[in-house]
């Protein structure tokens, strides 16, 4: 009983021992040369563009209940004109960035720990090792930096569409229209209600890029294992998002 | 010994957990050898083949390469020393979201830099007509046959035209034509470059075709090693038992165990 509890403690303590050191070659590799334009180039429209359609779904959605939520709630005490703006803080700093960040998880970390799973199976990582090319410069780094730079730029475009769902759900389904649902969501929200959304959305891309690619080269054992590896992908860069999103909230407010 | 070989490779032990791979391998090989390890399943040919080539550190003992030893090299070095290797995967490993050409360009666009695009696409030709491909550099991996994927394979690993070649089981899983041909493909390859060969094989035929000696390998260890011919008129039990493909004999306990 206690020697299995400790072996458990060991492995845990072994495999993020080896996730870090992961990270911290990765970050090493991200600032050495030669840089890998094309492979990022190629990553920012997969990762970034091609993640589009998915992340204005979520925040259109996330943005229209939240505000029939809050609406319902609300006009209990004659407050609805209080649902813009919070409809803003929460989506901003909290929604569009955790659940885009899961959303992204599942699709692009996901990709990652399937692709790179299977490219280990095959040894085309050792291929490309044999081939004197590190895969972390040219398989990760691009990944990473592609996931980092997009998945802000896809929250904030989510934020956008979020409001205008929540603009679409009051004016157009409940026909209550609201008298200047924008400007009240703009008067009420502060700059950097938009920037710790940002900080968040950063922060969960290089959660999901790290833990996806990690997951990725270190698949053993065929078909089986990409599959085992590519679930743990999603799950661990999920609950990764979810943890850090505690730690980063209390730090951000 | 007068002159240091070009690969030496010393008393090399890997364990990987209780599994204790390779226990003590011995081997000199000069430039411009051709030498074919055989060894049934499990025995470590694969494993010697990844240290031979530094995708794997020793335990204990060394692998030097022309003076040059992986354990004391950092990664640039590491890097450097491998660009004078080419190796050939088992299933062949080519990337399959490039094509043909992609794969086959893959090392000399990353290593050889001042290439031109013309001379790549050259090259890349080239390469194609040695392994008897010409005219699919626009083909995806997954449009190819088993034999074809090794060839391309073949193909990526001579395009830096480098002086050490590595086979991981070139003809394993290919009907007898496909392995003959391929034989050939693999001296021609030699040949072209007078590239030190080792390959690593469990098929008795082509290791005939291609090899100038011959070592065995069993329980991680190269037991027995000679030149061709004495190979494989030699008496050494496990040695015949390998050759001759008897199910009765010192060795099947090993292999079974497996």
């Amino acid at each position: 009983m206690l020697s299995a509890i400790g072996s458990r403690v060991l492995a845990f303590t072994e495999s993020a021992g080896k996730f870090s050191l992961f990270t911290a070659r990765a970050l090493t590799a991200l600032v050495r040369p030669p840089y890998e334009w094309r492979e990022t180039m190629k990553q920012l429209e997969r990762i970034g563009v091609a993640s589009f359609p998915v992340v204005a779904v979520t925040c259109l959605f996330t943005g229209m209940v939240f505000t029939l939520q809050t609406y319902d709630g609300f006009a209990r005490f004659q407050a609805e004109s209080y649902v813009p703006g919070i409809l803003g803080v929460a989506l901003l700093r909290e929604l569009a960035p955790v659940i885009g960040g899961l959303m992204m998880a599942g699709r692009v970390g996901s990709a990652m720990a399937a692709e790179l799973g299977t490219m280990r199976v095959t040894r085309q990582i050792d291929a490309m090792e044999v081939m004197a090319t590190d895969p972390l410069q040219y398989l990760v780094v691009p990944r990473m930096l592609a996931t980092i730079l997009m998945l802000p730029l896809l929250i904030a475009m989510g934020d956008l569409i979020g409001i205008w769902g929540g603009w679409y759900l009051i004016s157009v389904v409940l026909d209550a229209p609201l008298p200047g649902f924008f400007d009240r969501v703009f008067d009420f929200l502060e700059p950097f209600d938009f920037w710790s959304g940002m900080i968040k959305s950063l922060f969960f891309g290089f959660v999901i890029a790290t833990v996806g690619c990690y997951k990725g080269l270190t698949t053993r054992g065929g078909a089986e294992g990409v599959g085992t590896n590519t679930t743990n992908a999603v799950v661990y860069a999920s609950l990764g998002i979810l943890v850090s999103d505690f730690f980063l909230t209390r730090l951000l407010t | 010994m007068s002159e240091p070989s070009f690969v030496s490779v010393t008393d090399l032990h890997k364990s990987f957990g209780d599994n204790h791979v390779l226990r003590g391998v011995n081997l000199q090989l000069d430039r411009a050898e051709s030498l074919v390890i055989l060894g049934g399943s499990g025995a470590g040919k694969s494993v010697f083949l990844s240290h031979l080539i530094g995708l794997v550190q020793a335990d204990r003992g060394s692998v030097v390469i022309d003076g040059e030893n992986w354990a004391e090299l950092d990664r640039k070095q590491t890097y450097g020393l491998r660009k004078r290797f080419g190796m050939s995967f088992q299933e062949g490993a080519l990337f399959d979201s490039m094509t043909v050409f992609d794969n086959i360009a893959f090392p000399l666009r990353r290593q050889a830099r001042n290439m031109g695009q013309a001379e790549i696409k050259d090259r890349v030709a080239e390469c194609l007509e040695t392994v008897g491909m010409p005219g699919i550099a626009k083909l995806m991996p997954n449009e190819l046959s088993g034999g074809m994927r090794r060839r391309v394979g073949f193909a990526r690993a001579i395009a830096l035209k480098p002086e050490i070649l590595l086979f991981d089981e070139p003809t394993t899983g290919l009907d007898p034509i496909m392995t003959t041909v391929l034989g050939e493909v693999i001296i021609q390859m030699r040949e072209q470059l007078k590239a030190t060969t080792i390959t690593i094989t469990h098929d008795i035929s082509s290791a005939k075709l291609i090899a100038g000696r011959v070592a065995m390998m069993f329980k991680g260890e190269l037991v027995h090693q000679a030149d061709r011919d004495e190979f494989f008129n030699c008496d050494d039990p496990i040695v015949r038992q390998f050759v001759d493909g008897k199910s009765q004999g010192p060795a099947t306990e090993a292999l079974i165990k497996r």
